[in-house]
């Protein structure tokens, strides 16, 4: 939390100083597919506008507003935009202290700007003290405070070219804005000194015209002190000779970056702000296509792209997914063979599934798998499609019932691996290397989607009375190319970590977790071929794959000790500790219950 | 004699025994387990000696063995296994391989442990170095007119004064984490910074690296009264200890280990992209220019790029950036003659199971 944010709110009780209209629907569709430069990468405004609202309102969906809608109202009529409801306080306490009304779910900006303000002393305090010692209502606060001084930002990413509602000295019947004003500021700011000079500072003693330029100087400076580093909203491309990327409109006036041609842009803006302003479609439709085709000529991007992504979140594939699994895991539990619905559901299942993974490396332009929420999606598909392979070549309904079980439960556990904020996500450094994303995580992902679906199948044998003798081998084949996959993944993790850190193997917490999967599955093996463990035993040990597999995955995130420590996801801890009880209770019942028989 | 033989066979081929590795994993996986959580508390460098260095370790009273031991009976099974009970033919010749590669891999990593050697360089923008520090040992060395005379290890330092010097040289007191404090009253005989400073032990650090080793010596025959005296010496200090004796320049530094290359690095360029508009690092890497003798070329070291030269591995590990907005990289050195060993594993691992997966693929169709 920086300070000049804080400071920003401050000033903000100010309101924000620009007019208020009237709204009236206009057609969003191309608003949505302008790109924007955000988080590392270029996006649909649309995208945008989803993942900053779900910051802000802790949810993706509000009932009378789309996201887009939001954005619209936000940077180009904040006066309208400061009454929404969006923005959620989900700590009790925070709402008592804040003397919040209890009835409702969101706030408005407007009704948090003087709450806000009264904690900016506490805030000073908190913003020094150690993450680890605030209390969550304090946390509470400070995320808050972030959300706002972001919105703050928001509101005024476009206040330069806004019409004011100034009150200006002489007699201006038309709204100005701070762009045409700004010559005038600095006159102002001259004649404001010499008021100061003859009458002091209280406005009291001043007269009706001293007034009225003590505020127009006053507000033109608050205004220009929030476009200052208001670098949020990266919609025009420079393509200076040394400067390339995306800047926010403030900056083009400001700092002067640019060429003509970024100036022209931002005319378009301003007439697409006006058009919005007057509720005007045919101005609106006919400046949007002025400013897609002038950014498409400023900077190359593949307009494709950003549309895929359009279509990747407003298709919620997983959703369709998740059922088809669920479809697929009844039929079979229903029908057990008699007929072929359970593989086709569970095919078509798979087929969406392929299709929403392609779709996102197709997005980000990179392998798969670089974040814990990529892994799950990832691990489930390797987990379901081996089982409805092995159902479509054994000739046997179980394997299919296994995988399809484990990847419709994965994919619904999927968004606690996704605290807030984007699912499409550029990589760190150490991360960003096409060859080793490609190789080694596809590798170690693929093995834990064979283990789980291992697992899982070992629980359906257990469960079974008297397991026919061809699961079994099934169970066997799949346990080797678990450990396969597992052993070459480990490997090649470890040359990997020789290429980038100088070591093969260096007992971090991540490498650990994959090695303890490697020797479980290593040690179930050689003690089948010993003799030392009974069937019954073999299938419960690979049952117990699970609980192995958990605590690889997510549970060395929990330790965050160590290179690896990329995917620390908090609240996860309480889970995984209830899911291995869970299951270390449900296999040694099974187990049991399979010696007595 | 021959019974000795027969019973040294038996012993030998009961070792051999699959069931070794099922008796043995279980500690393994159970030491992998304790390790791992230990890193919260103890640090990655301390649990690793604790547990994984070490041939035993302590589960409260209960004592288990610990990463060389458990690892060098793995060996050792693996070593009789392939001798003496692998059945050489076809249908087995897969898995004959896939346990090869792994005791290739053992070996590596016990041949990683004895030679390998990490350490750090620091190199400013424009600038050249051939020195290399190592992370976590630290020695007192005595330059004498500007040459190494000896070199004294902070983990022998009860033996200090035993060592042949042209003085006298006594450790008072030593701590490896300290504390800089302003002495109340400084003792008489206090020279140079112990004048001003004195130590006082805190509890070490998480990682060793991170501490602030130092120690109060006393030296004599010195050369002069005025020189004879206590001083401190500690990791970082700003000011050496200097005396002159039989017309020679004696200079005392504590610090991390250094170590000198026999050739050197000049950092031309260092670049760290971000990803545009956030503080995410997109990339790190360094333009270096090489020279050793005459010959000198221009390479780079980049993030997964590491540079390879004369058994030397330098990689792009972190940066210093002064406020002026001047650069300087660290590039990690490793020094490893294990290094190809886990490569050569990993492809008799690879082959072995490529195979073993077509001869019983083969096995099934023909059945």
């Amino acid at each position: 939390m920086k300070l000049h944010h804080v400071l920003i709110i401050a000033a903000l009780v100010l309101a924000t100083s620009v007019c208020a209209f009237a709204g009236q629907k206009l057609d969003m569709a191309d608003f949505k597919r302008l790109p924007i430069q955000h988080e590392g990468r270029l996006k649909p405004l649309g995208s945008y506008a989803q993942v900053t609202l779900k910051t802000i309102s802790g949810d993706n969906h509000l009932k009378n507003i789309s996201a887009e809608d939001w954005l619209a109202v936000s940077i180009f009529d904040p006066q309208a935009a400061a009454e929404l409801e969006i923005f959620t306080v989900p700590d009790k306490t925070l709402r008592e202290q804040l003397q919040l009304d209890p009835a409702k779910k969101l706030y408005s900006f407007a009704a948090l700007a003087e709450p806000l303000n009264r904690t900016l002393p506490e805030l000073l305090q908190l913003s020094m003290k150690a993450e680890s010692e605030r209390t969550p209502t304090q946390t509470a606060l400070l995320t808050l405070h972030e959300h706002a001084a972001l919105y703050t930002k928001l509101l005024r990413s476009f206040s330069a070219i806004l019409p004011l509602a100034i009150d200006m000295p002489g007699n201006n019947d038309q709204p100005a804005t701070f762009r045409a004003l700004e010559k005038e500021a600095a006159k102002l700011d001259q004649k404001l000194k010499k008021i100061i000079k003859a009458k002091g500072t209280d406005p009291a003693k001043y007269n009706e015209d001293e007034l009225k330029i003590a505020n127009a100087a006053f507000s033109l400076n608050q205004i220009r002190q929030g476009g200052e580093n208001n670098d949020i909203l990266r919609v025009i491309p420079v393509t200076w000779e040394n400067e390339k990327g995306w800047v926010s409109p403030w900056a083009i006036f400001l700092e002067a970056k640019g060429a003509p041609q970024n100036a022209k842009l931002l005319e378009s803006w301003s007439a697409l702000a006006n058009a919005y302003r007057e509720g005007d479609a045919t101005k609106w439709n006919a400046s949007l296509a002025e400013i897609s085709n002038m950014t498409a000529e400023l900077a190359s991007y593949n307009q494709a792209r950003l549309d895929a992504e359009i279509f990747y979140r407003a298709a919620h594939p997983y959703n369709w997914v998740i059922a088809l699994y669920v479809l697929s895991f009844a039929a079979a539990c229903a029908f057990r063979g008699k007929n072929t619905w359970p593989l086709t559901l569970g095919f078509a299942a798979i087929i969406i599934h392929i299709g929403a993974i392609a779709l996102r490396i197709y997005i980000l332009g990179r392998p798969p798998v670089g974040t814990l929420y990529e892994s799950v999606l990832f691990v489930s598909l390797i987990g379901a499609g081996l089982g409805l392979f092995f159902s479509h070549m054994r000739n046997t309904i179980v394997p299919l019932i296994a995988g399809t079980f484990a990847a419709a439960s994965l994919l619904l556990i999927a968004p606690i691996a996704l605290p807030g904020g984007d699912s499409l996500e550029v990589l760190v450094a150490v991360l960003n290397t096409n060859f080793w994303l490609a190789t080694h995580v596809i590798c170690i992902t693929a093995g834990y989607g064979i283990c789980i679906l291992c697992a899982c199948l070992a629980h359906a044998l257990l469960a079974m009375k008297e397991p026919p003798a061809t699961l079994q081998q099934n169970l066997y084949h799949i346990s080797l190319l678990a450990l396969m996959f597992m052993v070459i993944g480990t490997v090649l993790g470890g040359i990997w970590a020789d290429q980038s850190w100088g070591r093969f193997w260096g007992w971090d917490p991540k490498e650990n977790g994959a090695l303890l999967i490697c020797l479980w599955l290593i040690w179930v093996q050689h003690g089948r071929v010993s003799k030392y463990m009974s069937t019954t035993a073999f299938t419960a040990m690979l049952a117990a794959l699970n609980i192995i597999v958990a605590l690889s995955w997510f549970g060395v995130n929990l330790l965050s000790v160590g290179l690896h420590s990329y995917g620390f996801t908090s609240g996860m801890a309480s889970g995984l500790a209830i899911f291995c009880t869970i299951e270390l209770l449900l296999i040694s019942g099974l187990w049991y219950k399979g010696r007595k028989s | 004699m021959n019974t000795t033989l027969r019973k040294t066979l038996k012993t030998l081929h009961r070792l051999a025994e699959a069931d070794m590795v099922f008796f043995l994993l279980p500690l393994l996986m159970l030491l992998l387990i304790a390790g791992t959580l230990a890193q919260r508390w103890m640090g990655l460098y301390r649990a690793h000696e604790t547990f994984f260095s070490s041939f035993v370790f302590w589960l409260g009273p209960l004592p288990l063995p610990g990463g060389f031991t458990l690892l060098g009976i793995l060996s050792i099974n693996l070593t009789l296994k392939f001798f003496l009970k692998s059945e050489w033919s076809l249908r087995k010749a897969g898995i004959i391989l896939t346990h090869l590669g792994a005791l290739v891999l053992l070996i590596g990593g016990l041949l990683t442990a004895m030679t390998a050697r990490e350490s750090f360089m620091l190199i400013p923008e424009g600038a050249q170095s051939n020195y290399m520090y190592a992370y976590n040992s630290r020695s007192l060395m005595i330059f004498e007119d500007g040459r190494e005379r000896a070199r004294l290890a902070y983990g022998d330092i009860k033996n200090w004064s035993k060592a042949a010097l042209p003085f006298k040289l006594e450790v008072i007191d030593y701590c490896e984490n300290c504390d800089i404090q302003k002495p109340e009253n400084p003792p008489e005989n206090a020279r140079s910074m112990a004048q001003f400073m004195q130590l006082s032990p805190l509890a070490p650090e998480k990682e060793p690296e991170a501490n602030l080793t130092g120690m109060t010596l006393k030296l004599s025959e010195t050369g002069s009264a005025k020189t004879d005296g206590t001083y401190i010496a500690f990791d970082g200090m700003p000011k050496p200890i200097t005396f002159k004796k039989d017309k020679h320049e004696y200079m005392i530094v504590f610090g991390k280990d250094q170590f000198e290359l026999p050739f050197s690095i000049a950092l031309t360029d260092f670049k760290k992209e971000m990803y545009s508009g956030t503080d995410k690092a997109k990339s790190y890497s360094a333009d270096v220019i090489m020279n050793d003798g005459k010959l000198s070329w221009p390479a780079r070291i980049e993030m997964n790029a590491p540079l390879r030269y004369r058994g030397y591995t330098f990689f792009q590990s972190s940066f210093e950036e002064a406020e002026d907005g001047s650069q300087a990289t660290i590039l990690a050195v490793v020094e490893n003659k294990g290094r190809l060993l886990p490569y050569i594993g990993t492809f008799i691992i690879g082959i072995g199971l490529l195979l073993h997966t077509i001869v019983m693929i083969a096995g099934r169709q023909r059945a």
